[in-house]
């Protein structure tokens, strides 16, 4: 492989690293699984926290995750032009860990929901992982989690300039139906739906697809957030 | 050396289908009047230090840096000396 070397965090309890691996491998990355007890490798790209249980969800859904050399080592790395994102899991742990603000609370109505969703993009979705992808787009992707419910005690107000991606039927109860976040970069995408599981015909969808390839375009052709 | 509960609780507002669950259960044995407000957790530990206020502002560090996620959580300390 010659493509952008992509780096798949897999913590104690991940159990959508293989998924994500292979999305990444079908968007063109030279993609690698890397143990979350160890720092981020050098000469990557892009860093992938995947879905699953970290440390078995204990006391709070990706808090333990959080604090992992990997997940200290992300601040630095995206301040130096790297790409992250964060599935549903991966999402829970880079709101524990600081890098996109609220919370991710219990389903409402409450229990583990998984299904197919339509997601539409945004006016606010730009930026590397956006760059397949155009406002008023709509992906198929599938969910499942029973802690989506992002939440913030400001409102949806606090996010409202950086959400790319909402749900066309809210599956969660999430604050302004949001499905993913962006930081302030633009770099770091948190979303509880799966694309890596939308990347292939197969699969029954390969609209996640476009947010793997795109994030790869865009680090082909430079640009950044 | 110093004995520390912590516990923390859904802030009020925030969905808690934990309490909901549980007082569906509760409901079926039967004894009306009982409302479950929360759903928590604790924590119980030791901490080596000089006296019980070292011992609550330790505690109350970690919950800001780790233990607690202030968009949904509230928490309480009670210190107890070890003897």
């Amino acid at each position: 492989m010659t493509g952008p070397r992509a780096a798949v965090i897999v913590f104690p309890g991940s159990n959508g690293d293989r998924d994500l691996l292979e999305g990444l491998l079908a968007a063109g990355f030279d993609a690698f699984l890397h143990p979350s007890d160890r720092p981020l490798p050098d000469g990557i790209q892009l860093a992938g926290l995947p879905g699953g249980f970290s440390y078995g969800d204990y006391w709070r859904a990706g808090m333990l995750a959080s604090q992992e050399p990997s997940v200290v080592d992300l601040p630095g790395f995206v301040a130096s032009g790297g790409l992250v994102i964060g599935v549903c899991n991966g999402f829970q742990i880079l709101v524990e860990g600081g890098l996109l603000p609220g919370a991710l609370g219990y389903n409402d109505p409450a229990g583990f929901r998984h299904r197919w969703v339509t997601v539409e993009v945004t006016d606010q979705a730009s930026g590397p992982w956006f760059s397949a992808l155009e406002p008023g787009d709509r992906m198929l992707l599938p969910i499942a989690h029973a802690e989506g419910n992002w939440f913030h005690p400001d409102g949806f107000d606090a996010v409202a300039d950086r959400v790319p991606l909402v749900y066309e039927e809210n599956p969660n109860g999430s604050l302004g139906d949001l499905a993913a976040l962006l930081d302030d970069t633009g770099r770091v995408l948190g979303i509880m739906p799966h694309p890596e599981r939308a990347s292939h015909p197969d699969l029954g969808s390969t609209d996640g697809l476009l947010l793997l390839s795109g994030a790869h375009r865009s680090i082909l052709e430079g640009v950044r957030g | 050396m110093y004995r520390v509960d912590l516990t923390v609780r859904p802030r009020p507002g925030v969905k808690d289908p934990q309490a909901e669950a549980v007082q569906e259960s509760l409901q079926r044995l039967g004894r009306g009047g009982v409302s479950v407000s929360a759903v928590g957790r604790v924590l119980s530990m030791l901490i080596d230090c000089d006296d019980a206020n070292e011992a609550h502002r330790i505690t109350a560090d970690l919950c800001d840096r780790l233990l607690v996620n202030p968009n949904l959580e509230s928490y309480e300390i009670a210190v107890t000396e070890e003897s």
